[in-house]
């Protein structure tokens, strides 16, 4: 980006034609101002390095040719670029003819530039002086300390700046940020400039033509402006958030053969994120200015398994590329595919504007009327300031059953089977059956039924041992057996004789006689019996002796005496006996 | 004469074990009622309400369910940190259930510090399944089992003739008797383990967990509500825990329960 040559082109054109215009205006009596000479720089606060502008002015008199003055504190480097001015105000004529220097700082502190001594047409003239101040060293290495006065004091004829079109935003509101050089060298060559990365901001660049300068008058000086970038910046988080480090790498051509780099950068923006005054709903889709919505569907009336598209258009102002994939509730007979995103945004020196569309395909499997509900999206208005929701009305859709094609009578062309979608997730339900309760107390085996349980095996095994122990014993000792049970078994006997007889009851009488006697069927006397009784008990002996008589005498029918008795005095008789011989 | 010594003996242990049950009976649907009340107070939605009742019977009791609804009512207001002390104590009485699996992953899945166990030793791991505090019951009841096949075997044994069979259920007795001595060593190893808690749950929102047993040590890192951690050593006011990643640190007992 140089802007010499049309423009020393120009210069030179306008030199020539302003020269011709005096010729003929040599020693016109119109001149009607006192010549002078001035001494003008482009700035007397410098810096060691710094390429200064010297431009002598000569005011109603004419030069043909000067050499550069020779200045102490200043070399010489090129020049002179001349030019001629005459305005004529109120019948005066007043004509400027200047030369330009260029001169590079190495005094230091203070540089004289005295009067000089100019030989015009008007005779020998005196130009005024002028005193520079030189502040330190101007080479890039040491501005790096304090880059802000470098940027501004130093070098304020190239200058770089960031200009955003607002300095306070809510979160989400897009503003412009433009990145302009401002430029008052003729000779520059723009070699590198970078543009910093936005830290908490998503930023779209607006396509733009290649920058070019543009004459620019600011504060009474001619600056050649370009703009080099244009940025849509959406601030990503609240607060103070600084722009800086905008630089500016150029070279600045002295001569043909001769240059010096130079470098520019610009002061730190501040830009002011305000948090949204509400709190957004949990379906916000951001900030936006005039967002709407609608849906549609491209037919109202179809059969199963035809396509019908289905869309959802979202239309504003604001990062639309955030806008995400609605959420749409699909009836289940419906498959779907993944959408077409459409986008038309245009990202110009204005903001974004523009739409996002989302094209569904979707296919009914079923047949049947369906709706599609009332879409709505809701985001914040910068403009007003608040949440508002824009909504598209619901949509209905009537699908017929499918044509029937051969060997399809049921009419059941498709399966449509899908995934169970899990939508939310949450603890299975309380148990409500019971178990055990267990004391904290206690341990379990300090329960009575723990106790009970280990206790009643061994308990089992032990009376089970006693009474094989007392089996064995009877075993061992049949007769003795026999005898303990002798009266248990007369009375079971005489018990189970109903109607009792006079035979059950000798029957009896005779196997209890044999069990306490140890006496055999055979052996089984009237004598017998009364010498075994005889050796316990002589009484005793005769009590036998005498029932066995009543028993005979019974029995032959020499006595007719109460069966019943009979069988008392035997019960008697034996427990006496037991009693006896115990 | 044996007939009678069994009918005696069998009155006696039914009676026992009648009146032990009486009196259990009696307790338990005390325990039933409450248990329900709490339910009922579950289902209308009553999550806070429900929490307590569930912890009145909790203070005197472990009952597996009674954690579980518990664990269930503190998840739905919210409280991670009850809601994984009590399943973790149901877990300590049922550690497979199905239901308490669920939702302990679930619970898992909400709490801030997700914690990777590194891999363990299979024998430690399967040593402690086998006595960890939820098999108190399961080794009861093998004890039983084998300690009445002990004396069911001597006793069948009587009934054999040949010595070679004797013999054999002599061996299968002792065997048994073994066995069921095992069981019982296991019931009192689990229910050691129960008694003495051996992990804790963090409570507070966020604890920092340090290098000493003092306020002034370094930080190593800090866990959240819901985390799970094992007792390695306790001090007055601070336990050394680790966690199931292998790291280890001291936390200050205030703001956990043991679980």
């Amino acid at each position: 980006m140089t802007t010499t040559p049309l423009f020393s082109s120009f210069v030179r054109l306008a030199w020539v034609v302003a020269v011709a215009f005096s010729a003929l205006g040599e020693g016109s009596p119109a001149w009607g101002q006192e010549a002078s000479v001035e001494v003008t720089v482009n700035s007397t606060n410098v810096s060691q390095g710094d390429v200064l502008r010297l431009t002598v002015t000569f005011v109603n008199c004419k030069v043909r040719e000067i050499d550069p003055p020779n200045i102490q504190g200043l070399e010489w480097r090129m020049g002179p670029s001349t030019s001629n001015s005459t305005q004529w105000i109120n019948g005066v004529t007043t004509s400027e003819q200047r030369f330009t220097y260029g001169y590079v700082v190495t005094g230091s502190k203070e540089i004289q530039i005295p009067s000089l001594l100019w030989q015009t047409n008007e005779g020998k003239l005196k130009s005024n002086p002028v005193r520079l101040l030189v502040q330190g060293n101007g080479s890039p290495a040491a501005s790096q300390g304090t880059p802000k006065t470098q940027s501004r004091t130093v070098n304020r004829d190239l200058v770089t700046s960031i200009e955003p079109s607002k300095r306070t935003v809510y979160l989400g509101e897009p503003l412009v940020l433009s990145y302009k050089i401002y430029n008052r060298y003729n000779n520059l060559d723009v070699r590198k400039y970078d543009i910093p990365e936005l830290e908490g901001f998503w930023k779209e660049t607006v396509r733009g033509p290649e920058a070019r300068w543009e004459p620019q008058l600011i504060n009474g000086k001619r600056y050649n402006v370009a703009t080099v970038r244009q940025i849509v910046a959406f601030p990503q988080q609240t607060g103070t958030l600084v722009l800086k480090d905008f630089t500016l790498n150029g070279y600045l051509r002295i001569n043909f053969f001769e240059g010096r780099e130079i470098q520019a950068t610009c002061d730190p923006v501040e830009i002011e994120v305000l948090p949204l005054p509400e709190s957004a709903p949990p379906n916000s889709l951001g900030t936006f200015a005039n967002l709407t919505v609608e849906q549609s569907l491209s037919a109202d009336s179809l059969r199963t398994n035809e396509a019908v598209t289905y869309e959802v258009t979202f239309r504003g102002a604001g990062n639309l590329k955030f806008v995400r994939e609605p959420e749409v509730a699909w009836p289940s007979e419906f498959e779907v595919f993944d959408p077409e995103v459409e986008d038309q945004i245009s990202i110009t020196a204005k903001g974004e504007r523009g739409s996002r569309r989302f094209k569904f395909v979707a296919i009914p499997r079923a047949p049947g009327d369906y709706a599609l509900p009332s879409f709505s999206a809701t985001s914040f208005d910068p403009l007003t300031g608040r949440h508002v929701t824009s909504s598209a009305p619901a949509i209905k859709l009537h699908v017929a059953r499918d044509i029937l094609g051969e060997g399809e009578a049921s009419g059941l062309t498709f399966t449509h089977q899908q995934d169970v979608q899990v939508l939310n997730q949450d603890v299975r339900h309380i148990l409500t059956s019971v178990s055990t309760f267990y004391p904290k107390s206690r341990p379990p085996w300090t329960t009575w039924a723990f106790g009970l349980s280990m206790g009643a095996s061994p308990l089992l095994f032990g009376l089970m041992a006693l009474a094989r122990r007392k089996r064995k014993q009877e075993q061992r000792d049949v007769r003795g057996t026999r005898r303990k049970r002798a009266l248990k078994a007369l009375k079971q006997s005489l018990a189970q004789s109903s109607p009792a007889t006079i035979e059950a009851v000798g029957e009896a009488m005779e196997q209890y006689l044999m069990a306490q006697t140890g006496l055999d069927r055979s052996s089984l006397t009237r004598e017998a019996v009364r010498l075994r009784m005889a050796a316990t008990d002589e009484s005793l002996a005769q009590s036998w002796d005498d029932l066995w008589v009543a028993c005979e005498m019974q029995r032959y029918g020499a006595s007719s005496g109460d069966l019943e008795s009979l069988t008392s005095r035997l019960i008697e008789l034996a427990e006496t006996t037991e009693n006896v011989r115990k | 004469m044996i007939r009678s010594f069994l009918t005696t003996s069998w009155f006696l242990v039914t009676s026992l074990l009648s009146v032990a049950a009486w009196g259990q009976s009696a307790s338990r649907s005390d325990l039933t009622a409450a248990f329900d009340s709490a339910n009922a107070t579950y289902e209308r939605g009553e999550f806070e309400a429900a929490l307590e009742q569930y912890e009145v019977i909790l203070d005197s009791h472990r009952h597996f369910e009674t954690e579980f609804n518990a664990g269930n009512a503190a998840f739905k207001l919210g409280e991670l940190g009850r809601a994984r002390l009590h399943y973790e104590r149901a877990a300590l009485l049922q550690p497979t259930n199905e239901h308490l699996e669920a939702n302990l992953a679930l619970l898992k899945s909400k709490v801030v510090d997700r914690i990777t166990p590194i891999p363990q030793l299979g024998l430690s791991n399967w040593l402690s399944s086998w006595v960890g505090p939820g098999r108190v019951r399961a080794w009861v009841i093998w004890a039983l089992f084998w300690w009445t096949a002990a004396w069911a075997l001597w006793g069948f044994r009587w009934r054999k003739s040949s010595r070679d069979s004797r013999s054999t259920l002599a061996f299968f007795g002792v065997a048994s008797l073994f066995l069921g001595l095992v069981g019982l060593w296991g019931a009192r190893e689990s229910n050691l383990r129960a008694q003495t808690p051996s992990q804790l749950v963090v409570m507070d929102d966020r604890v920092d967990v340090l290098s000493t047993p003092s306020s002034g040590g370094t930080v190593l890192f800090q866990l959240h509500e819901g985390a799970r951690a094992c007792i390695l050593d306790r001090t007055a006011g601070w336990a050394e825990i680790q966690l199931d990643n292998g790291n280890v640190g001291w936390i200050p007992t205030a703001a956990t329960e043991d679980v």
